[in-house]
């Protein structure tokens, strides 16, 4: 079995972003088609690679390393080494599966973008193949790379594509997440080099920090080591998932990005920050996390109970989703913070559903966008007699959202609350608000969108067409699969959970 | 310290250690008498040709000095007065290579500005990178002043060649005067330190230095400090900027990025060979001046960048930002003077250096195309430059990646490495600093990007196009070879100048 899957993962959307430059403006259909293609045929490998995982292997897989930078002497006699290397794990497998998905249904969904058609899908190609080398990159220096390498091509797709406030929105996302990444990169440069007091050569590679860290004694790296760096790790994550009070930035993004580029956002690129917690907070400073799970998990209540009161007041669909958003990822980390397997299994769940969620609702609200021309709760009404199967597909997608049983919004939270009731209960007990005001907002919402008298000018609009019921089919289908069969995503990150927990333990 | 025997000096000794100089010299001169020897018109064509030439015979024989410092060791004349080690022969490349480019750039303006002394101006860049040269190797003070003023006085005619130019004269008048004034400083602070120690070479100074510090500290605090204002002068470091935005607006492109440049690298030899050699022992108890310059200046370049409009004048707070990163390596030795600590700060400063040479290049070439076809300096002349010219627009976006600090970049690269330094002596906050001014720099770079990207030309794009000489597509392509290649195998250069004897 070839070894190269993921570097084909990786390379396949870049090459097809340099093939849409060699395409004449003046064919945008063809560019289309490449994009196409060029999302498909990693669906296709991610499909390969997911056949062939091992569940029961708590590991890394499909690893491959080839060194990039090898300076010798860096620190007095330490040596640098930077490496090309991938993997998937437990872990990171259900990111590349979320980002094979959504980034391939987001060319789908771009069939709105008439103008600049074959920019658009070099950078959208760009974005995408960010968005795989974060989850498959086992070196912190190559994450890092692929992190920013997501950052250029989101400024310009909000920036040209994007609403009334694009230009504005796109400096605020810039600005944003580029502090945020400077924390980032910054923590991991920390972990690097106290690992390299451990082992004696400064690497970033994950796997060698993090056995760095579990071996290390005490006096090799100091407790108070750990806290620093874990600090501005959780700050710099703070910020990249727009948690309170660093959020403002994501409603604003979320309402100006055109809405196949909101669904990425809200599908996959919003979770690379959790990605990055559970990776090197839990899987590299499980102490750090035991030390600071209070204030985690308070960061985490805070956002799920005031994103929530905000999105109660939201007038425009895609704000609101935002805020949703952010009460769904705060329970995230009240699952981190409890730090057993029950919270880090319903925190890797309610990331994954959320991902699949906002994949969905922003599809949805992109398609009623384009048919109505606006998102304001307000402007709309009666959907579901012109647009029964929309408004069908709208509501399931809310009820998944509230966390309706049998789909993967319920069973995240049902884990993830559990793991918090053992160690946190009063915490939990008020971060279940969140839970019932998310019943409130979003079917609030729903009742105005589609009940009651249509207004006369959207009688008459266009249901679903053909095509658009494949994201919809799609996310729906896998939505209730993990709401139903919880453990196709449980068999996949059991055992590198539990290898974290155990780690814990000891 | 047995400096009393007199030594016979042969042009055999001098060449031996200084043989890019006696080039550039000779070269320079040859230069001026050939302008007077021939028509108007064959000087205008040749002149800057002979001075690449001269430019590239150094740039062969410091190669040459690499291999005999590998060999033999550093060599000296006259007493250490002036050195031959890998230090100054990895300024002098960057000097020889970034006034090589300049003097490449200039070619096109000459065509455009009929009014320029062609065979003038190119001699000045030869004595000025003459001057540069002494300042990284020389290590008596007297000497060291001579490169200075002989580097800065052709800086300021040059600033001021395009006579009829306001913005020229305003900016080279700011220049002479700040510039002077700095001078002064420098050479009081110089004078403060002869007193004490009774020596004008500062490496034999610097034992009277040790000696004398406990009892004379005042005196010999007051003297760096006050050649380290002087020499802040002349790196741009905030406080003592003010004159770099409208010097450089008012400089002509390529002086421009001579200034940015090639002065700019030569005041951080000069600053780090002087203040590694003379205060070496004592800078634990002097290097919180320099971490506190770089940080004000890291923070302040960047903040004041945001607001510009002119593209030269948010150059030229951007190369204000860059003197503060380039200080960094400087400040770690507070804490840390190893050796491994000094081979660590010396391959920072020179690996950044180089990068900023390339990117810097490369960014002025485009922008002198761009600005002339637009007929104003303004950030917005690069609207749509996209559609106009789309190899352009790529080239120059990766140039500001560069200075931003993206990834795959030398600037990344560079700035990573610092901060590997600043990490390894335990000052975090300032390599931390480091990193967030270079986010919040982000905002003034993709202002850039989004008028190059995001808007559609302002004029008609069949009148539009953008044309570029192929002088400035070379330049453009050693930039972009260099910016990327430096950001993607940084092993390469890091290796070689890690395996550098760099003060023998």
């Amino acid at each position: 079995m070839s070894t190269m899957y993921l570097s084909i993962l990786i390379l396949l959307p870049l090459l097809g972003a340099l093939l849409t430059l060699f395409i004449p403006r003046t064919a945008p259909s063809q560019a289309r088609a490449v994009a196409m293609i060029a999302t498909f045929l990693p669906l296709l490998v991610t499909g390969i690679v997911y056949a062939n995982f091992d569940g029961q292997n708590s590991g890394l897989q499909f690893t491959e390393s080839y060194e990039w930078i090898h300076i010798g002497h860096v620190l007095g006699d330490k040596a640098l080494t930077l490496s090309w290397s991938l993997g998937v794990d437990g872990l990171s497998i259900p990111f590349v599966l979320l980002t094979a998905i959504v980034s391939f249904l987001g060319v789908i969904a771009s069939k709105s973008v008439q103008h600049r058609v074959k920019e658009y899908f070099f950078w959208y190609l760009l974005l995408v193949t960010g968005l795989y080398g974060c989850f498959l990159a086992l070196d912190l220096f190559l994450f890092f790379l692929f992190l920013e390498l997501t950052l250029i091509p989101m400024y310009f797709l909000i920036g040209i594509w994007g609403g009334e406030r694009k230009s504005a929105v796109a400096t605020k996302f810039l600005v944003y997440r580029g502090i945020a990444s400077v924390g980032i990169l910054l923590a991991f440069v920390g972990l690097a080099f106290q690992a390299a007091g451990v082992t004696g050569e400064i690497s970033m590679n994950i796997t060698a920090i993090t056995e760095a860290f579990a071996k290390a004694s005490q006096d090799l790296i100091t407790p108070d080591w750990k806290h620093a760096i874990f600090l501005v790790l959780l700050l710099a994550i703070l910020i990249e998932e727009a948690f309170f009070p660093f959020h403002t930035w994501l409603p604003d993004t979320h309402e100006q990005a055109p809405p196949a580029i909101s669904m990425v956002v809200g599908g996959v690129l919003m979770k690379v920050g959790a990605y990055v917690l559970f990776r090197v907070g839990v899987g590299v400073l499980p102490d750090a996390i035991q030390h600071f799970a209070t204030l985690i998990a308070v960061i985490g209540v805070i956002n799920i109970v005031y994103a929530a009161m905000i999105a109660l007041v939201q007038k425009d669909w895609r704000r609101l989703l935002a805020f949703s958003a952010i009460s769904h990822m705060g329970i995230v980390l009240l699952g981190v913070a409890a730090m057993n397997q029950s919270g880090l299994q319903g925190a890797v769940f309610m990331t994954i559903s959320s991902g699949l969620l906002s994949g969905l609702l922003f599809f949805l609200i992109g398609a009623i966008k384009e048919r109505t021309g606006t998102t304001m709760i307000a402007g709309l009404g009666g959907l579901s007699k012109p647009m029964p199967v929309l408004s069908g597909f709208l509501l399931a997608g809310a009820l998944g959202s509230l966390g309706l049983p049998g789909m993967s919004g319920f069973i995240s939270e049902i884990l993830a609350f559990m793991g918090a009731f053992a160690v946190f209960p009063v915490l939990a007990a008020i971060g279940t608000l969140g839970v019932i005001l998310a019943a409130v907002y979003l079917l609030w919402a729903m009742q105005r969108t589609t009940y009651g008298p249509t207004t006369a000018q959207l009688e008459g609009v266009q249901d679903a067409r053909a095509i658009e019921y494949v994201p919809m089919v799609v996310f729906i289908a896998l939505i209730i699969l993990i709401g139903v069969y919880p453990a196709v995503i449980g068999d996949l990150v059991n055992q590198t959970i539990s290898s974290f927990v155990t780690r814990v333990g000891g | 310290m047995n400096q009393t025997g007199i030594q016979t000096i042969n042009f055999g000794d001098v060449w031996h250690v200084m043989a890019p100089e006696v080039v550039l010299i000779i070269g320079g001169f040859l230069m001026l008498v050939f302008d007077l020897l021939v028509s108007k018109e064959t000087s205008r064509r040749v002149s800057p040709w002979i001075g690449i030439g001269v430019l590239l015979a150094a740039i062969v024989l410091v190669f040459r000095n690499f291999g005999v410092v590998a060999e033999q060791g550093a060599g000296e004349i006259s007493n250490y007065l002036y050195v031959l080690d890998d230090f100054g022969n990895v300024f002098k490349l960057i000097f020889a290579g970034g006034t090589a480019l300049a003097l490449l750039m200039s070619v096109d303006f000459f065509r455009h500005n009929k009014e320029i002394k062609v065979a003038e101006y190119s001699y000045l860049l030869i004595f000025a990178t003459t001057g540069a040269f002494v300042m990284a190797s020389a290590l008596d003070m007297i000497t060291l002043f001579v490169g200075l003023e002989l580097l800065s006085i052709a800086s300021y005619i040059l600033v001021a060649i395009r006579r009829n130019n306001a913005k020229s004269t305003e900016g080279a008048m700011k220049y002479l005067v700040v510039g002077g004034i700095a001078t002064a400083f420098i050479l009081y602070g110089m004078s403060f330190i002869y007193g004490v120690t009774g020596e004008t070479n500062i490496a034999i100074g610097a034992q009277m230095i040790m000696q004398m510090w406990t009892e004379y500290k005042p005196l010999l605090v007051t003297g760096f400090l006050l050649m380290f204002i002087g020499l802040s002068v002349k790196i741009s470091l905030v406080p003592f900027h003010m004159w770099a935005p409208d010097t450089y607006e008012g400089a002509s492109n390529p002086i421009t990025a001579f200034l940015a440049v090639v002065s700019k690298a030569a005041g951080f030899a000069m600053i780090f060979r002087t203040f590694l050699f003379g205060f070496g022992q004592v800078f634990n108890e002097l290097y919180l001046y320099v971490v506190i310059l770089a940080a004000l200046t890291m923070v302040v370049g960047n903040i004041a960048a945001l607001s510009q409009k002119n593209i030269k004048r948010l150059l030229a707070y951007s190369s204000v930002a860059q003197a503060g990163y380039l200080l960094i390596p400087l400040g770690t030795l507070g804490k840390g003077s190893s050796a491994s600590s000094i081979w660590l700060a010396v391959g920072e400063m020179a690996f950044y250096l180089i990068g900023y040479l390339f990117m810097t290049m490369g960014a002025f070439a485009i922008l002198t195309a761009v600005t002339r076809k637009a007929g104003n300096e303004s950030v917005e002349a690069f609207r749509g430059l996209y559609q106009r010219n789309p190899f352009q627009a790529v080239a120059m976006a990766i140039f500001l990646l560069s200075m931003a600090g993206m990834p795959i970049t030398a600037g990344f690269f560079g700035k990573f490495y610092i901060f590997l330094g600043t990490i390894n002596t335990g000052m975090y906050w300032l390599g931390g600093l480091l990193f967030l001014t270079s986010a919040i720099a982000f905002y003034y770079y993709f202002g850039v990007l989004r008028a190059i990207f995001m808007k559609d030309s302002a004029q008609p794009l069949a009148d539009a196009k953008v044309e570029m000489p192929v002088s400035l597509q070379v330049i453009v392509f050693i930039g972009l070879i260099g910016t990327i290649g430096l950001g993607v195998f940084p092993d390469l250069v890091l290796d070689s100048l890690n395996s550098l004897k760099w003060f023998g």
